[in-house]
């Protein structure tokens, strides 16, 4: 049951995708958000929404994982719909009740919307869907290393998100352990208010922190044990490496989002 | 003074908040290329002397030379450890990285070795341990015995001249137990490395070339499996029981059937067909 939960699960592939250098692949993201928030004109967004669908196409993604990723956002999509619609001031109004009225400018605002939110969704998870945990750690480290200078710990960081990247399915796996012998001993997690529910979840918990502590002692010795001693003087097996496609992807990213951008004063 | 791969002399240590030692005055001489068991129930100190081993632990009293280093020499810490690897009981809790190979490599990225070459040494450890074909795994998809495995891997790519392990069969299964115990012995008599297995299955124990039974922080038997398993009294009054074939040809042996003491079936086997056959 909890192990369906996946964290920034990844679709192995061989896809062009896939391949560029994680550490562009996360500044293409940056350049995606710039560029999907910028795209106020019709086109702009008709192009950056294309350039999503193309994206997908190309990594050869299925659709359905697209749609999984966009399934809890949901409610927020049609709360925001609700406000949106109805309570905008506009001026061309279409239907009016009350202080509730329906305007042209309220819909158009709610179209930017849900597009902003889905094309959002859909292409920072291309990132994950595409990049494996270690390269996206190592891919941070490389990229914050400038922040050294101003005895930023960088490494320590890129090894804290290593390891809990490590520890999450092991740490999954035991709260389903600790739950099923909190069942097995008459515990219910299912009934009552919600206070009496968060009370229920006490009898998980603190086993579960008890172990995780004993857990980071141990780990902390065999770390010791394998020379380690922080950042200093570390190499890496996996040099991050960059080549023509990468540099490619970068112009084509930028040409695109100044592209975008420059509808925006275009009139047709 | 380094004729001995490793020498304790006259240990002791104390866990703070402890009234009794963990280790009292301990010495022992292990050379190189030795496949030893150290045997002991909870508590006999089995565990603390390995940690000393690698420094992880530092003698109160007395000292601990491995490899030509002093454990109390911070200096030269990292040396003497990538000397003596250390794999210990929980798979789960050594495996640092995500990915089985980024594990196998993490001993060797500390020591600032050249990625070509960590490249070659990590390839070279999976192969040796039996693990090549798991190595771009996630840990967590792998059984106990396999992750224990990729554990030894770990440590085997420093190329060290020792790997002492801690209990490391005791969450596996008999399957898991058997993988990780052909893959030390294999390490032993093919690689020549020193392997101090602490243990307290006798079984494990009986694979070995020598076996030392610790008891109360104390050496309390020390010679060849044979030997140690001739004290089945002895071993029994510290909570050990020896090989159920061993056992058999004590009895046997009191009723005066002149049958050597075997440790273990094969050989138990060989010693009847010689008896009977004469």
């Amino acid at each position: 049951m909890l192990s369906d939960i996946t964290i920034g699960q990844m679709f192995p592939g061989n896809s062009l995708i896939h391949k560029l250098d994680a550490r562009y692949k996360i500044v293409f993201t940056i350049i995606f958000m710039v560029m999907l928030f910028c795209a106020n004109s019709l086109i702009g967004m008709a192009i950056t929404l294309l350039f999503v669908i193309f994206i997908y196409l190309l990594a050869k993604i299925p659709l359905t994982m697209l749609l999984k990723s966009l399934k809890p956002i949901i409610p927020i999509v049609i709360f925001m719909t609700v406000f949106n619609v109805f309570f905008y001031s506009g001026e061309t109004v279409i239907f009016k009740w009350g202080i509730i009225k329906l305007t042209l400018e309220g819909l158009k605002m709610t179209g930017v919307m849900m597009f902003r939110v889905i094309s959002v969704i859909s292409g920072t998870a291309m990132l994950t869907y595409t990049t494996s945990s270690i390269e996206l750690t190592d891919a941070i480290e490389s990229l914050m290393s400038p922040l050294k200078k101003v005895k930023f710990p960088v490494h320590d960081l890129s090894m804290m998100m290593t390891i809990a990247l490590r520890f999450i399915p092991t740490l999954i796996e035991e709260t389903d352990k600790i739950m099923s012998a909190q069942k097995s001993r008459g515990a219910d997690f299912e009934s009552g208010n919600i206070i009496k529910r968060a009370k229920a979840l006490m009898p998980i918990l603190i086993p579960l922190f008890l172990s995780a502590v004993t857990r980071a002692g141990e780990l902390a010795t065999a770390m010791e044990s394998r020379c380690y001693r922080g950042g200093e003087g570390r190499t890496k097996m996996k040099q991050p490496k960059s080549d023509k496609r990468d540099y490619i992807s970068l112009v084509f990213m930028i040409v695109l989002t100044a592209l975008v951008i420059s509808l925006n004063y275009i009139k047709f | 003074m380094a004729e001995h791969f490793i020498s304790c002399k006259n240990v002791c240590f104390n866990y703070e908040g402890r009234s009794d030692a963990a280790l009292k005055n301990v010495s022992l001489n292990i050379d190189k290329g030795e496949l030893v068991a150290v045997l002991g129930h909870n508590g006999s100190g089995k565990s603390t002397l390995a940690k000393h081993l690698n420094g992880i632990l530092t003698a109160q009293s007395g000292d601990v030379e491995v490899a030509g280093y002093n454990t109390k020499d911070e200096n030269n810490i990292f040396n003497l450890r990538s000397r003596v690897g250390m794999v210990f009981q929980n798979p789960d809790n050594q495996l640092v990285a995500t990915i089985v190979e980024e594990d196998v490599a993490f001993a060797l990225e500390n020591l600032g070795v050249e990625p070509k070459e960590i490249r070659k040494r990590v390839d070279e450890a999976l192969e040796a341990v039996g693990m090549s074909e798991f190595k771009l795994s996630q840990p967590h998809k792998l059984s106990g015995g396999q992750k224990q495995r990729v554990a030894i891997a770990g440590v085997l790519a420093m190329s060290p001249d020792c790997i002492v392990l801690d209990e490391p069969t005791a969450m596996l299964d008999p399957k898991g137990r058997a993988q990780v115990m052909d893959t030390i012995i294999k390490l032993n008599r093919e690689r020549g490395i020193t392997v101090v297995l602490i243990t307290h299955f006798m079984e494990e124990a009986a694979l070995c070339d020598r076996i030392v039974v610790m008891n109360d922080g104390e050496v309390f038997l020390d010679g060849e499996p044979k030997e140690v398993f001739k004290h089945a009294q002895k071993l029994k009054d510290v909570g050990l029981a020896v090989p159920d074939v061993t056992s058999l040809c004590n009895s046997l042996q009191k009723l005066g059937v002149e049958i050597e003491t075997s440790i273990n079936k094969d050989e138990f086997i060989e010693n009847i067909q010689k008896l009977l056959i004469g």
